[in-house]
């Protein structure tokens, strides 16, 4: 067979498999919100375990991961050292927030907020703040897919083909499944991914270099021992200062367990102990981060000069002659990290939009029925907007969505305040939200104010920590019966 | 919930058991680990250890430690004579 069908044999098969799999629980899921949302709270170890895991390792990750390694050497490390902090506050977070939804029915995480500080305001805004961060978010997903496809076929799909065949696999699955669509599609994706990564990341290096050892050696002897001296170099090629990688590895932390959409996944969780064992495996996922890096500096020596530096583990296979199959292979686990991140970008985008935001600003209560409806129509909705953006406008999306990051972390104080912090009060929850995520973009359009090369995101942590708790001093407590309910649960 | 657990410090009044203070303490130290000043210290690229650049293989030391540090906090939490952890309370 020529190499360009069996290309298209295996990516057509993992497609399928993947819209199988997410398909099939749409059988079982109960037809409510909390069944689409939340999948009925009935989540198992495994399924959380790569639910939790696949969302964080996007087409980002697996494009962008060995991108960094080759242009910017040790800057990389980066993808991992925010992780390995920024997952433990989940394992005291979610189990509040699990224990909080089962008795009150929660299933997002603006809800929470909302309710402990009794504001419409701070739902809505959260809510917005979600779908703008979101959007961005899964166009950059279904970029990667369209783009992979493009480049492996040599041009024949053209991208915005690839990425509309893959996501309307994702819209569907997503539509019909919702949640549970999700963990089921990828706990077959994740499982794909990692064997991937950690074929590529070995085989690579031993089959250019002789070794792992051998590889890094070749490095430094090429003249590039900067790059591997941590924390690498930045996107102009200069030495990163520590300020700079220190800052942004804390922000990323800081934010990581409160992305709206990897926090939800606590109340799907079918009970707090499983919960929290997904949360502890959560790093033997990120050590497939390793290999992923390895790929890149195995490239640093062999093909200089490749760009843009993200294309760089396509354009290795490319030039490999590797055997149709694992071409194929690896194009189905770039499509499975994208998809994976998407789908589930995609469903909590639109449940977040719809329960948060449209469900508090209408007059009337939603009836559940009505209110599935609607969500199922902004994920349609989300997803053409994204897919527009994927193929028609040409912004810079990367900046963006690491420029994200900051304003995501701001939603850390309140949460911490919500369950730690009794005197915390509904007007020092709202201005510290809005005060740190307006001082972050501040100083993200205006680099120049800064008076330390610090993330954006620390100054915008600082006011919002001094607001949080210069502004609920300084106003009456909130009512006791409704802040214990949050504080000892 | 009742304190059956010796020990432990106490932080704005509430308990923090023991396990947990020790817990706290390695991730203070595994925070460092990937930040400046203690990630400086390990950020040559040499030497070699087990093929790893000496600024790469403290990274993965560093996410073995946390892993290994999450694994005690989850076993000594779900203890068999203590079926309800104590709820978390840093």
């Amino acid at each position: 067979m020529e190499t360009g069908s069996v290309i298209l044999l295996v990516v057509g098969m993992y497609l399928f498999i993947s819209l199988l799999t997410g398909l099939i629980p749409a059988l079982r899921i109960s037809s409510s919100v909390t069944g689409y949302v939340a999948a009925d709270r009935s989540m198992n170890v495994l399924i959380l375990y790569f639910v939790i895991g696949a969302s964080i390792f996007s087409s980002f990750a697996f494009l962008g991961g060995p991108g960094w390694a080759y242009s910017r050497g040790s800057a990389a490390f980066y993808i991992i050292a925010y992780g390995v902090t920024g997952i433990i506050p989940l394992y005291f977070f979610g189990p509040r927030a699990w224990r909080l939804g089962k008795k009150f029915g929660y299933i997002t995480q603006a809800e929470l907020l909302a309710d402990r500080f009794d504001s419409k305001t701070m739902s809505v805004l959260l809510s917005v703040l979600s779908v703008v961060v979101f959007i961005p978010y899964l166009t950059l997903q279904m970029k990667g897919a369209g783009y992979v496809l493009n480049v492996i076929s040599e041009g024949m799909i053209p991208e915005w083909a690839g990425a509309g065949i893959t996501y309307l696999v994702v819209l569907v699955y997503v539509y019909f499944s919702g949640v549970l669509g999700v963990g089921w599609s990828n706990a077959f994706q994740g499982m794909f991914m990692m064997v991937l990564a950690w074929f590529l990341g070995l085989y690579l290096p031993n089959a250019l270099y002789g070794g792992i050892g051998p590889m890094f050696q070749a490095i430094m002897d090429a003249g590039h021992t900067a790059m591997l001296q941590a924390p690498g170099l930045t996107a102009g090629g200069t030495p990163w200062d520590w300020w700079g990688f220190s800052s942004a590895v804390v922000v990323s932390a800081i934010g990581f367990s409160v992305w709206p959409h990897f926090f939800m996944r606590s109340f799907a969780a079918k009970s707090e102990k499983s919960l929290r064992l997904s949360i502890v495996l959560y790093p033997t996922f990120q050590i497939f981060l390793i290999p992923i890096l390895l790929i890149g500096f195995a490239a640093i020596v062999l093909y200089p000069g490749v760009e843009p530096a993200d294309s760089i583990l396509p354009f290795m296979l490319m030039q490999l002659e590797l055997p149709a199959i694992v071409i194929g292979l690896f194009c189905a686990g770039t499509l499975a990290a994208s998809m994976s991140s998407g789908d589930a970008i995609l469903h909590s985008a639109a449940s977040v939009g719809v329960r948060d935001g449209i469900a508090k600003v209408v007059r009337n209560p939603l009836k559940d029925t009505t209110e599935r409806m609607l969500i199922r129509l902004l994920v349609l909705v989300i997803g053409l907007i994204a897919y527009y953006f994927a193929v028609v406008a040409d912004i810079s999306l990367v900046a963006l969505l690491l420029a994200s990051y900051g304003g995501v972390a701001q939603i850390f104080p309140v949460v911490f305040a919500m369950f730690y912090w009794k005197r915390a009060t509904k007007a020092g929850a709202l201005s510290g939200l809005i005060g740190g995520i307006a001082v972050n973009v501040l100083f993200l359009s205006y680099p120049a104010l800064k008076i330390l090369p610090l993330h954006e995101g620390v100054y915008g942590l600082a006011v919002n920590v001094l607001l949080l708790v210069g502004v609920s001093l300084l106003t009456r407590p909130d009512e006791p019966e409704r802040v214990v309910r949050f504080t000892s649960s | 919930m009742p304190e059956h657990t010796p020990g432990g410090i106490r932080i704005f009044g509430r308990r923090i058991p023991p396990n947990r203070v020790a817990f706290f303490i390695v991730v203070a130290f595994i925070q460092l680990g990937v930040i400046w000043p203690l990630y400086a210290v390990f950020s040559s690229a040499e030497p070699l250890i087990l093929g790893f650049p000496l600024s790469f293989a403290w990274l993965i030391f560093i996410l073995l430690l946390a892993f290994a540090s999450m694994v005690f906090l989850y076993i000594t939490d779900y203890r068999p004579d203590e079926t309800t952890p104590e709820s978390p309370k840093p």
